[in-house]
């Protein structure tokens, strides 16, 4: 039984999909953490070293970092060219979440702008993460 | 958008993906049979730090805009690579990276009106 839930749970797809999971979850955390600290009027702001005095941001820290190792985990059972495509959902589930979770209102342009750079990003993926592979 | 907002969105995505061929960099040098240990934690480290000004700048960044604004922006690391990959490597860059690269252009340029 361990065994059959340890083959499960190291599945790279499975992996994959906890790290998209994880990293949208991190974006979501670090703008509540941004919300609850910000303060346009202090110029320290902008270096965001101010985001440490919130809990939030300590939490997006961590999932972040878990979410970095779930990727290193994941890279090294999947090809990064299949991976990376893959990965790119990210780039939905982020503004879905910020609708949902943030209440964030999304206009139909920033919708469109939005899905261009998702086909943008599925079109140059492979050849990108080949490149990347090369660097 | 002002200009400086624009100008940190620029640091923060060179920054991650600078961190990110640093971080590989790293893993190719200890994956090697011989290797100098100083070597591979100064790339380490610079990898690091690369990826501690983007984490800092995007903090300062959300504070002022909205996650689904500011998240596309970083839809432009690809891009990055691109043209990273063309300047290093010398490497022609390709039909589909050259469209791939226009079409997340443009809808950067989209968010950033919206």
């Amino acid at each position: 039984m361990t065994r059959l839930f340890r083959g499960w749970f190291l599945n790279p797809w499975l992996q994959l999909a906890i790290c998209v999971l994880l990293a949208t979850a991190a974006e979501i955390f670090l703008k509540r953490g941004a919300e609850e600290i910000a303060d346009p009027n202090d110029p320290w702001s902008w270096t965001g070293l101010t985001g440490l005095r919130s809990g939030w941001v300590w939490w997006g820290i961590l999932v972040s970092v878990i979410s970095l190792f779930n990727w290193l985990a994941t890279i090294r059972k999947l090809p990064l060219t299949i991976a990376f495509p893959v990965g790119n959902a990210v780039h939905i589930l982020v503004p879905l979440s910020s609708w949902f979770f943030l209440g964030e209102a999304i206009l139909p342009r920033r919708w469109l702008g939005i899905g261009l750079v998702l086909v943008g990003l599925l079109i140059v993926a492979k050849p990108a993460a080949r490149l990347e592979e090369k660097l | 958008m002002t200009l400086f907002a624009a100008f940190l969105i620029f640091v923060s995505v060179g920054c991650f993906v600078a961190g990110q061929i640093l971080l590989k960099h790293a893993m190719d040098i200890t994956a090697r049979e011989t290797f100098s240990r100083l070597h591979a934690g100064r790339v380490f480290a610079a990898a690091i730090g690369a990826f501690a000004v983007n984490f800092f700048v995007n903090i300062g960044l959300l504070q002022r805009f909205d996650l689904s604004y500011f998240f596309p922006f970083q839809g432009l690391s690809v891009v990055f690579i691109a043209f990273a990959g063309a300047w290093i490597l010398k490497e022609k860059l390709t039909p589909r990276l050259l469209l791939g690269s226009i079409i997340i252009a443009l809808g950067v340029g989209l968010v950033s009106l919206s």
